[in-house]
């Protein structure tokens, strides 16, 4: 079963990571997903697959009341990202979901409606969680061509979707990236193959090398912390891909 | 729960399949209707031609072209009906699937609003299963009434067969068109057979 740990927590204003489910069939990719509270407001970054909606939902459940969670924040269209989307709105039909404004009449094919579905403009735009103000920060074409990371400020964390990926072994369940350079070979296939533009590349590293981040959180794999942010927008920004 | 809807879900896909395949079967008596109605048309232009001589053949064509066009109307009223069977029978699958997934949520964790979501997916589960068996009678009536309909296209076909005796010697191809009638009207009543056999389920 997947597991709800705190990563954040400063007064109101928590982010937990439901991450690495041992149990999970090993057809699926392991998810992790990120919930962000801020009081009784909650927003769930890359809800996942439908099939481990019961697991992701249970986790969850344990930490936070689930009627908190009103926003879901979509990286990109991926099925592994969000197709749980009908499950979440069968449990509350006023679920907001931000996704890329590219993809709004992709993901009804998953679930949802014009209501539910909030797209984005390219540039990214301010949400709100409670009284946390977060950023969504512009990540097209890594990978996908309307993608976006979510930035949090004051908690220092960047949501980074798949940038940041790693596709461990089995027995491999840190929570946190503990050897950055045996961790890091476990991502560099999956970064060449998946990331499509290099100028994309550069610019993100540009971009999010600006920003003050203590924890790196991708949709796969471990956490980067610390040095670890930096040494990993360093690795990625040397990193040539988009080759198959 | 949860193994009580997967196990409900492996038989709507199996129901979903017969659906499909009841659809070919509908597909394939339109066909020989189809057949029927051209032959019957070249059948009345012929016969026309034999004058007085052939007049009783070319009433009874047209009567097979009237009930090859009554035989087509039925299938394309059935083929309506089987489209909605095998959508509504995918979104029953959809549902069930949603339905299982929430089960398993609720194993763990009860929460009022799923128990609620759970319920509202059941009922629309219910609501779907009756516009199902409401669309399912009502084609079980229309292959009925085309049964019907065929066993009486056989008797047109066999008078045909006598009329293009008595059309005298040139009415070889007289004998010709309505034997053909007659294989195509026995062809179609297997298939319709088949049909009925199918929507018992
Ligand atoms: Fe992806
Ligand atoms: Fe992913």
């Amino acid at each position: 079963m997947k597991k709800a740990t705190a990563i954040f927590e400063e007064g109101h204003h928590r982010w937990y990571a439901i991450a690495r489910d041992p149990m999970r069939p090993s057809f699926l990719i392991d998810t992790n997903e990120y919930l962000v509270q801020s009081g009784h407001d909650a927003l769930l970054t890359d809800p996942g697959g439908m099939e481990i909606f019961p697991t992701v939902f249970s986790a969850l459940a344990e930490v936070v009341d689930p009627t908190q969670v009103r926003q879901i924040f979509a990286s990109h269209q991926d099925p592994d990202v969000i197709s749980s989307l009908a499950l979440w709105i069968a449990f509350n039909p006023n679920i907001r979901c931000h996704i890329s404004r590219l993809w709004e009449t992709f993901i009804p094919h998953f679930g949802g409606d014009k209501q539910t579905l909030i797209g984005m403009p390219d540039e990214g735009k301010e949400l709100h969680v409670g009284v946390a103000q977060l950023q969504a920060v512009s990540a097209h074409y890594l990978h996908s061509s309307g993608n976006f990371h979510l930035y949090d400020p004051t908690a220092k964390i960047l949501f980074s979707g798949d940038v940041g990926a790693a596709l461990l072994p089995e027995d491999d369940n840190a929570l946190y990236v503990k050897d950055f350079d045996r961790h890091i070979a476990y991502a560099k296939g999956f970064h060449v193959r998946w990331m499509g533009s290099n100028q994309a590349k550069r610019d993100w590293c540009e971009r999010v090398s600006k920003l003050t981040i203590e924890q790196l959180c991708p949709q796969h794999g471990a956490i980067y912390r610390g040095a670890d942010v930096m040494r990993f927008i360093n690795w990625f920004d040397e990193l040539k891909v988009g080759m198959a | 729960m949860g193994c009580h809807v997967s196990a409900m879900s492996s038989v709507q896909s199996h129901e979903l399949q017969r659906f499909i395949m009841l659809r070919e079967g509908i597909k394939e008596v339109a066909f020989r209707a189809f057949q029927i109605k051209l032959l019957a048309l070249n059948a009345t232009l012929l016969a026309k031609r034999f004058g007085e001589q052939a007049r009783g053949f070319v009433v009874i064509s047209t009567e097979l072209r009237d009930f090859s066009q009554l035989l087509r109307t039925q299938m394309e009223g059935l083929g309506e009906n089987s489209t909605k069977l095998v959508s509504l029978a995918s979104y029953e699958l959809k549902l069930l699937r949603q339905l299982n997934l929430l089960t398993r949520a609720g194993q763990h964790t009860s929460h009022d609003r799923l128990q609620n979501a759970q319920g509202q997916l059941q009922t629309q589960h219910q609501q779907l299963q009756r516009q199902m068996g409401q669309i399912h009678s009502a084609m079980q009536t229309w292959v009925d009434d085309a049964y019907q309909a065929c066993l009486f296209g056989t008797v047109i076909a066999r008078t045909a067969k006598i009329e293009a005796a008595h059309a005298g010697p040139l009415g070889a191809a007289l004998a010709d068109a309505s034997n053909q009638f007659s294989n195509y009207v026995e062809q179609i009543l297997p298939n319709l057979e088949q049909l009925k056999q199918a929507l018992k389920g």
